[in-house]
């Protein structure tokens, strides 16, 4: 019963939670600890949502008079009531079926990711207009280059990882702003972002539209441009990344339409000028994550593990 | 050989047959290539909680009030460097 009490509590914290984060000002100025929270809070998410379905579910495991639960489950309506019968069936087929959208999707995204990348890294290899030779000791064997005024600059992540700029972004940065994109780029590669980011998808496209929330995703995205653009100030300076990110903004504005994102990209700018949070924010976010993680855990299992070690004693 | 072989498989060049021998013709214009990657890639950079993160954009699209609003942060971003600088 503990176990079922945890569970409903913790589901019901982490959509607040979730919610809570989403809008706190803190996360962008401390990225990596944000980051941590926002996956322990994934995690947590779903292990609750599985427990917590499973505990409910276990009603239909209710031992008879001669303490030997049945095998027959219909036989198990006798025992504990039709409503509790029929709540406990439906719970454990919706359990069921979150996790085998969950697994289902998790694969569907990453089939089509990898395809479309994949489709994307041929058609790059051939068109790449880049000048591999030794004088120009910025762009690595990796960077592709293609022949755009449009200034483009992006990063195929994978095992045969790409970064690819256009002409409108050589022709628009100096050397030092086309330092900045590149240490960027290579962040998201280095570091794996797409896989964090891909998680996130999948969790987002599985769960059923009314329980989702787009801040969670959201959230991450911008999470993992900013400790991008981290890196990219560590190579260089603040104001050489705001000019490269503002250049390249700017230009790709098409004329007289809506922004479609949300105002990331002004986020970014303005996070630039003030970067420090107080270590004790961070500190904060990272003991929130392990508690998210280690307090439901231990209560479900403190109970479970006494009363595993209580049969073995009496037998 | 091979290498025409394949590029038909990917549907990049159409093979033609001439008698015994392949001839090969681009399917596509260098230019129209070109255009279908930065299609994918502004479409990809367009859509904030897209279905996919196939590839990481370095700057999303923006639109006439958000770039002002850039080029203001930018002012300020550089103004503030300069203070500090000279201060």
């Amino acid at each position: 019963m503990t176990a079922l009490i945890f569970g409903v509590v913790t589901v019901i914290l982490i959509c607040p939670a979730a919610e809570l984060l989403s809008r706190a000002r803190w996360q962008i100025k401390a990225p990596r600890a944000a980051m941590t929270l926002w996956q322990a809070i994934a995690l947590a998410a779903v292990l609750s949502t599985f427990s917590c379905g499973l505990a409910i579910a276990s009603n239909l495991l209710e031992p008879g008079p001669d303490g030997a639960p049945t095998t027959n489950p219909l036989k198990e309506i006798d025992r504990i009531g039709l409503p509790l019968w029929v709540v406990s069936v439906t719970v454990l087929a919706i359990t069921l079926v979150i996790g085998v959208r969950l697994f289902y999707t998790t694969i569907r995204v990453g089939v089509r990711t990898r395809a479309r990348r994949a489709a994307h890294r041929h058609l790059i290899d051939l068109l790449d207009r880049c000048d591999h030779s030794a004088a120009n000791s910025l762009f690595d064997r990796d960077v592709r280059m293609i022949d755009v005024d449009t200034p483009l600059a992006y990063c195929l992540p994978g095992l045969r990882q790409r970064v690819v700029i256009s002409e409108g972004v050589i022709a628009r940065l100096s050397e030092d702003e086309l330092r900045a994109v590149l240490a960027h780029e290579r962040a998201h590669l280095r570091a794996r972002h797409d896989l964090v980011l891909e998680a996130f998808i999948a969790l987002h496209e599985a769960f059923p539209r009314f329980v989702r929330s787009k801040s969670a995703l959201g959230s991450v995205e911008l999470l993992v441009e900013a400790l991008a653009d981290d890196q990219a100030v560590a190579a260089t300076t603040p104001t050489t990344l705001g000019r490269a990110l503002v250049a390249c903004a700017d230009a790709v504005a098409p004329r007289g339409a809506m922004a479609v994102g949300g105002p990331t990209t002004l986020t970014r700018v303005h996070r630039l000028r003030d970067r420090q949070s107080p270590r004790w924010v961070s500190a904060a976010a990272y003991t929130a994550a392990a508690a998210i993680l280690v307090v439901p855990t231990l209560a479900v299992a403190i109970p479970w593990l006494t009363e595993l070690s209580r049969l073995f004693a009496a037998a | 050989m091979t290498v025409l072989q394949r590029l038909a498989k990917k549907n990049l060049v159409t093979q033609i047959r001439d008698d015994r021998a392949h001839k090969y013709v681009p399917t596509h214009p260098r230019e129209d290539l070109v255009a279908s990657l930065m299609v994918d890639a502004l479409s990809e950079a367009d859509a904030p909680g897209s279905r996919h993160a196939a590839l990481v954009s370095f700057v999303g699209r923006v639109g006439a009030e958000e770039a002002a609003a850039l080029r203001d942060a930018l002012d300020a971003l550089e103004a503030a460097r300069d203070h500090d600088h000279t201060g």
